[in-house]
């Protein structure tokens, strides 16, 4: 029984020409038209109608619907930025290793300090009688061997500074008023004139004065380093060993408050200042 | 779907995306949009299309703003285009002409169907994924198409 009739046979044509017909409605379809040769003409007019694509139509600019990788680069305003940062770590780190180095800035300071203790404190007569000890700080190693001689001409220059220095707090007559800045200066001028009367000694302790002034705390050295210094540790019921440790223990604790002392102090005068363009960035220690 | 799978894309599909919009809408500027923004859709939808479906994915795409250009702007007038004439079918150019002509008498869908048979060679259940119709309607709208474009030519046969 054939499929294909004078009544379906023009769909069967259509699916043939699009290709939509499997082989055995395929063979049908060519046994149909076997039969009606008729109708050959028609099935030539629907193969007609078969578009063929036209080839000569191109899309000419394939480039512009391309797309590219991303490319991984860093734009300048993002290296500017790592730049800034950068010379500003730089530079606070070489602002630190400079304080931590320059100990002279320190030195400058405790001299000043110094001088002010040593004027201020009218109510210690050995400090009083010896005012050479103002100039005496800028060396003192030197200064306290020649102690009670007159100040050495190599400082000549700090002189009327430290004159007028003089003059300004000799009218100071209560010390106590200026207790922060005068309650270490005093201390100071007791410690060096502690020695005073054993000589010999003096050229011992000098170096330690030394250290004790760029770390900006002599007091507390020359006080752990004084042999006529009370015990503070004697009350303690324990062994002279354990006294000893504990001496140990407290002269580090010192030498390390000491430095941090230093270090600080040195930050709280530093400023870095940055300047980007028109900003201005100041940092303040 | 990556990269280098989209350009590949780009440098099998451009053109034949761009004959079969150039044939549905008649116009080589819109044309170029279609191709333009079909490329443009399938490089954001990257990630959820599948390279072997990239190409129904293009068409699909295509065929929705080739019928909706042609829509805008109402039926395309076909014009003799002396460039392309005999290019596809040299032996028989004036069949080609008058094929032209024959499809411009189909409407915006029909004659995008046709293309996609005859272009691009899919079948009808393929053709139904890309207009979204039924597989039933590609195939009565095809036949439908058949037939107008058979009478034309034996039409046109005739009075020759």
């Amino acid at each position: 029984m054939n499929m294909v009739t004078l009544e379906n046979y023009e769909a069967y044509i259509i699916s043939y020409v699009d290709g939509e017909l499997n082989a055995a409605e395929l063979q049908e379809l060519e046994a149909f038209m076997a039969l009606h040769p008729e109708l050959r003409s028609e099935m030539t007019a629907y193969e007609n109608t078969r578009l063929l694509p036209d080839t000569s139509v191109v899309y000419t600019d394939k480039e512009t619907l391309l797309k590219q990788a991303p490319k991984r680069s860093i734009s300048l305003s993002q290296w500017r930025s790592y730049g800034a940062a950068a010379g500003i770590i730089a530079l606070i780190g070489t602002a630190i290793l400079l304080a931590q180095h320059t100990n002279n800035h320190v030195t400058t300071v405790v001299n000043v300090t110094v001088n002010k203790t040593t004027i201020q404190a009218p109510v210690n007569p050995i400090a009083h009688e010896n005012p050479v000890k103002d100039t005496a700080m800028q060396q003192p190693a030197i200064a306290i061997v020649n102690h009670g001689t007159k100040a050495r001409p190599g400082n000549t220059s700090l002189k009327p500074i430290n004159r007028s220095t003089m003059t300004n707090y000799q009218n100071i007559t209560p010390p106590s008023q200026e207790k922060t800045a005068a309650d270490k200066p005093i201390e100071i001028a007791k410690t060096t004139v502690l020695p005073e009367p054993k000589t010999p000694s003096i050229d011992t302790v000098a170096p330690v004065k030394v250290q004790t002034a760029v770390t900006n705390t002599p007091a507390e050295t020359m006080v752990a380093n004084n042999p006529e210094e009370k015990d503070p540790f004697a009350w303690l019921p324990i062994d002279d060993i354990k006294k000893q440790g504990l001496k140990d223990l407290k002269k580090t604790v010192d030498k390390t408050v000491r430095e941090v002392r230093s270090v600080t102090n040195n930050l709280k005068e530093t400023a870095l200042v940055f300047k980007f363009g028109k900003k201005e960035i100041t940092l303040n220690f | 779907m990556e990269l280098k799978d989209y350009n590949s894309c780009v440098q099998e599909w451009a053109d034949p995306l761009f004959r079969f919009a150039y044939k549905c809408t008649g116009n080589a500027e819109d044309a170029r949009d279609v191709v333009q923004n079909s490329f443009e859709v399938l490089w954001q939808k990257r990630q959820e299309v599948y390279t072997d479906k990239a190409k129904a994915f293009l068409f699909q795409v295509a065929y929705r703003q080739s019928v909706d250009v042609f829509r805008k702007k109402g039926r395309v007038q076909y014009t003799e285009q002396p460039e392309l004439s005999g290019s596809s079918n040299p032996g028989n150019p004036d069949l080609k002409r008058i094929l032209e002509r024959a499809l411009a008498q189909l409407d915006e869908q029909a004659r995008a169907l046709v293309l996609l048979k005859d272009y691009e060679g899919y079948h009808y259940d393929e053709i139904a994924q890309i207009t979204n119709l039924s597989e039933t309607q590609v195939k009565v709208y095809l036949h439908r198409a058949r037939k107008t474009l058979k009478n034309y030519l034996v039409s046109v046969e005739n009075i020759l």
